[in-house]
């Protein structure tokens, strides 16, 4: 899309910047007045004065100074991300370090509640702990940015699940995990500003004298490599720079939810292209953006205090959304990447005939074998009836849902082309989320079968909104994924609103949203399974479409197939796929997201063998996971969804090393 | 994680299994132990507390060692099974202990319609709402002591409790102050404050305490705040709940806050540590609220 510029482009594009800071400044005004702030300037000897004067001078005003050098630090990292990995749905977080660091906070809250050392010392340890795993898990792969990406997903997934694991068992111990995760920038002295400053200064210092060998990171590694340049080298610039810019601001402030995503892609919509520029605009964006949302909810902390981080979303979003779908969006040139994954002498079919019993032995184990409080039992003849009704339902449901959100991954992957993608990013889950948060928190309490018609209405109004949103673009894929990570932004902003405000019952959310299977029923069971069955029975058809696309549009398009309906129809199954499981047992991420990638290192390519095993191996990992979750803590049953992204990291581990041998 | 079965609970399953297994598919048709009529199981922490309150022991309740640190008095007995956690206690487990009726709060419900195949569910509605806490917790010990037919235990509990808040109400007369309740957050810029119609803020009210934060709460009477919030009244006494290590980490860092020191409560020494309580607890913890805070603010009756 071309765009037609009057003025110097670069000073158009910081016209955008411009007014956030404006806009921002005009608040910080007008708190300073209402708030009688203003007087405390013009060191008046009123019996006051000096309470005033230190709320102004060690609170407002390095208030200021942290939003924006946490700001701009933010998108710094953010762009230094994506040139690491190159994919421009890359941030901090992507690499799993800010999930490391929360679970050494919530590890630290739990276990050594006497430490003084505050958030500081966990969340650099974590950070560290983190980035050594991950360089180490993937060093044998040359920091091959797939890998990266992969690998630091399964850690972030994991350190997340484990991290839910311990606010389930010790809600009253880890009320500061909430509040710091919640990202409030109320500051009582002038330390954190002064640190972030010289932080900011230093990331930006080493940025610009990086800047050439980072912006040659935009060619492939072959290219990079005939021009002097060690592709490997510059990553680990780039994403150790990005690590420690965010791991400051998350010591500091707490984690702060999609600013440098954000001013990323904000950056990116106006017109910045090169990485130098991208950089610089995508930090005055970000420090934009985080000033504004500050600024407001100081004047709103005279009626609420609401903590920035969880409500950054709420101005971010819809501020890229309509940027993003008023057409001044640019092609963007996504860089397919090699698997380099040897090609296996095991043929298709016995991999799926080993899939085949693996997933039956789960299920007799899963029906057969419980735990009471004096050990592992078999279920003799007798108590196997008494026991069924409570056991089929779960194991049905588990390999329902495990196989639908699978398969949903599957095509979505393989729709966008993007190894990011996961079902969720259509906005299905969000919407589901979201109106379960009203449910649970004002609606007086509803039954089963209401909560899950609010939830299934909640996930369809969503869906309407995401296709209404692409449908003008073709349904393309980058702008379905941003259009996806904005909304799920929006919902994951509102959820951690009502973090911080719930009481207990939030408890029960986090019971839903970590995946379990506890309360289906024999009715959601079936029409779960119906559903997949008949997914299932489609994959025949559309096999053609899932091979071609992943090629790319042009190359699709040229081969015959009909973009526009294939898309369509593929967005539809997906969406229905997610759904019912989210509505079922609510959200597993990490079965979408990562069994695609386990089955495909397996050395299932074909579209049809692919999506097949990714049926079976999502299946019998939620059978397993739920059977484990029953059994390994008894009577504390974990949810399926949390010891799936355990499991599956494990079986991910052991299946990428043997691979890369 | 450390699981909480102790050796004894294993040998006492042990020893009940196969007469649990005898029962048939409908244990709970036949109590086991004759010599209670019920045998109550509760997954929320404010109903045990009340059970306890009227001396009807729970067979189990979820999350032991959650009520133990929260809630703590009335003392739960040794003999009362973990059923894990609050919103999905094991139902295998559930089933062997064959209960008669199982109480739980009513936003845990929708969750547990698979409880309903072992005894029968009973929601209670344990979050206020509009009406104040105490007068709530009084008539949810009322149905319950109705449930267990312990009409005089709930009668003598209310009388004490109103009792105990009577005493701390004369104990506080030449007290004028407005008041701050709240905790410290560990990061030393935030704290939580209780009002409201919550338990703390109720009591308070009945003290004829002026709460010296009149904003918004959250259902279980409490929100988060800055540090600051606590200079909009400068008369105040700031009361703060004592958590032990935490706060200790929490006034470390108060130390070496500007604003915490130009804070005239804490410039004039009217900052008071009090030993903590569960916020949404019942008639036992606000008894001992009333008792506590009422010695402890009777120091700077003199206004």
């Amino acid at each position: 899309m071309a765009e037609t510029s009057y003025l110097p482009s670069r000073l158009r594009r910081l016209f955008l910047p411009f007014i956030l800071t404006i806009a921002a400044v005009l608040l910080f005004a007008g708190y300073l007045c209402m708030s009688g702030l203003a007087e405390a300037l013009s060191l008046s000897s009123a019996p006051n004065a000096s309470l005033q004067s230190v709320q102004l001078f060690y609170g407002a005003l390095p208030r200021v100074i942290v939003a924006l050098a946490a700001g701009g630090l933010l998108g710094l990292a953010t762009t230094l991300m994506q040139q690491g990995l190159g994919n421009p749905l890359a941030e901090p977080g992507t690499i799993g370090l800010l999930s490391t660091s929360r679970l050494t906070v919530a590890v630290a809250l739990i276990w050594l509640p006497a430490f003084a050392g505050g958030f500081v010392l966990p969340v650099l340890a974590g950070s560290l702990f983190g980035l050594v795993i991950l360089l180490g898990l993937s060093w044998r792969r040359k920091l091959s940015p797939l890998f990266l990406i992969l690998n630091g997903l399964v850690l972030g997934l994991v350190c997340d699940a484990v991290t839910s694991m311990l606010i389930l068992t010790h809600y009253e111990d880890i009320a500061d995990l909430l509040l710091w995760q919640s990202g409030s920038l109320v500051q009582d002295n002038w330390q954190v500003a002064r640190l972030l400053s010289v932080c900011l200064a230093a990331v930006s210092i080493i940025t610009i004298l990086l800047r050439k060998p980072l912006s040659l990171l935009d060619l492939d590694d072959t290219a990079a490599r005939s021009l002097g340049l060690s592709p490997m080298m510059a990553r680990l610039a780039a994403i150790g720079l990005a690590t420690v810019a965010a791991a400051a601001v998350t010591a500091h402030v707490g984690l702060l939810a999609f600013v440098g995503l954000a001013g990323a892609a904000l950056a990116r919509i106006c017109g910045a292209r090169g990485f130098a520029d991208r950089a610089m605009f995508s930090a005055l964006l970000s420090a934009a953006l985080l000033l504004l949302t500050d600024q407001t909810m100081q004047i709103a902390e005279m009626v609420m205090a609401i903590p920035a981080g969880t409500v950054t979303a709420l101005f971010a979003a819809p501020l890229l959304l309509y940027l993003l779908h008023s057409g001044r969006i640019q092609q963007q040139t996504e860089r397919a990447f090699d698997l380099h994954v040897p090609h296996r002498i095991v043929p298709t079919r016995s991999i799926l005939l080993g899939l085949t019993a693996v997933f039956v032995f789960a299920i007799l184990l899963a029906l057969m074998v419980g735990r009471a409080p004096q050990g592992f039992t078999w279920a003799t003849a007798n108590e196997f009836s008494q026991l069924l009704p409570w056991r089929w339902p779960r194991v049905t449901a588990a390999l329902a849902a495990g196989g639908m959100v699978a398969l949903a991954g599957c095509l979505m992957q393989r729709m966008t082309g993007n190894h990011l993608a996961s079902p969720e990013l259509i906005g299905v889950s969000s919407g589901a989320t979201l109106v379960m948060l009203p449910v649970i928190f004002f609606l007086p309490p509803l039954s089963r079968s209401q909560t899950m018609l609010v939830a299934a209405i909640g996930a369809l109004l969503f869906l309407l909104i995401a296709l209404r949103l692409a449908r003008r673009s073709q349904y393309a894929p980058e702008k379905l994924l941003l259009t996806g990570l904005a909304i799920t932004a929006l919902s994951g902003s509102l959820l951690s609103s009502a973090i911080y405000f719930g009481d207990i019952r939030l408890t029960r959310l986090i019971g839903w949203l970590s995946g379990s299977t506890y309360a289906v029923t024999a009715a959601d069971a079936m029409i779960a399974l119906g559903l997949l069955a008949a997914a299932v029975a489609v994959l025949p058809l559309i096999q053609r479409w899932l091979g071609l696309m992943p090629l790319g549009e042009p190359v699709a398009a040229a081969l015959g197939v009909e973009i526009r309906l294939a898309r369509l129809c593929i967005i539809i199954l997906v969406a229905l796929l997610t759904g019912v499981s989210t509505v079922m047992i609510g959200p597993v991420t990490f079965v979408g997201l990562v069994i695609p990638h386990l089955v495909r290192l397996m050395g299932l390519r074909k579209p049809l063998a692919q999506t097949t095993g990714c049926v079976l191996a999502g299946a019998t990992l939620m059978i397993v996971s739920d059977w484990i979750g029953r059994t390994i803590a008894f009577p504390w049953d974990i949810p399926a969804g949390l010891v799936a992204s355990v499991v599956g990291a494990m079986v991910y581990g052991i299946t990428t090393s043997r691979s890369s041998r | 994680m450390r699981l909480p079965i102790s050796r004894r609970n294993i040998l006492e399953a042990a020893l009940a299994a196969p007469f649990v297994m005898l029962s048939g598919r409908y244990p709970h048709a036949q109590s086991p132990n004759p010599g209670s009529p019920q045998r109550l199981v509760s997954l929320d922490l404010l109903i045990t507390e009340l059970l306890l309150t009227l001396g009807e022991g729970p067979v189990a309740v979820a999350n032991i060692p959650l009520y133990r640190r929260l809630v703590a008095s009335p003392a739960l007995p040794e003999s009362v099974e973990d059923l894990g956690p609050l919103n999905e206690p094991n139902l295998e487990f559930l089933q062997s202990l064959a209960p008669t009726r199982v109480l739980v709060a009513d936003w845990q419900a929708p969750g547990l319609m698979p409880l309903m195949r072992i005894a029968p569910v009973l929601p209670i509605k344990v979050f206020a709402g509009r009406t104040p806490a105490l007068e709530h917790c009084e008539t949810l010990l009322s149905d319950m002591a109705e449930l267990t037919g312990r009409k005089m235990e709930a009668k003598t509990a209310i009388t004490a409790t109103n009792a105990a808040i009577d005493a701390a109400r004369s104990t506080l007369s030449g007290f004028s102050r407005p008041v701050y309740i709240c905790r410290f957050n560990r990061d030393g810029r935030n704290i939580a404050l209780f009002g409201g119609n919550g338990m703390l803020g109720d009591v308070a009210n009945r003290l004829n305490l002026r709460n010296a934060y009149k904003g918004r709460v959250n259902g279980a009477g409490v929100t988060n705040a800055p540090l600051s919030r606590l200079a909009d009244e400068p008369d105040a006494v700031i009361v703060h709940f004592d958590r032990g290590a935490e706060t200790d980490v929490a006034l470390g860092r108060l130390e070496e806050s500007a604003l915490w020191h130009a804070l005239p409560a804490v410039r004039k020494g009217r900052v008071v540590r009090m030993p903590v309580i569960y916020p949404s607890g019942g008639l036992r913890s606000a008894d001992r609220f009333a008792t506590q805070i009422g010695t402890q603010l009777a120091k700077f009756a003199d206004g």
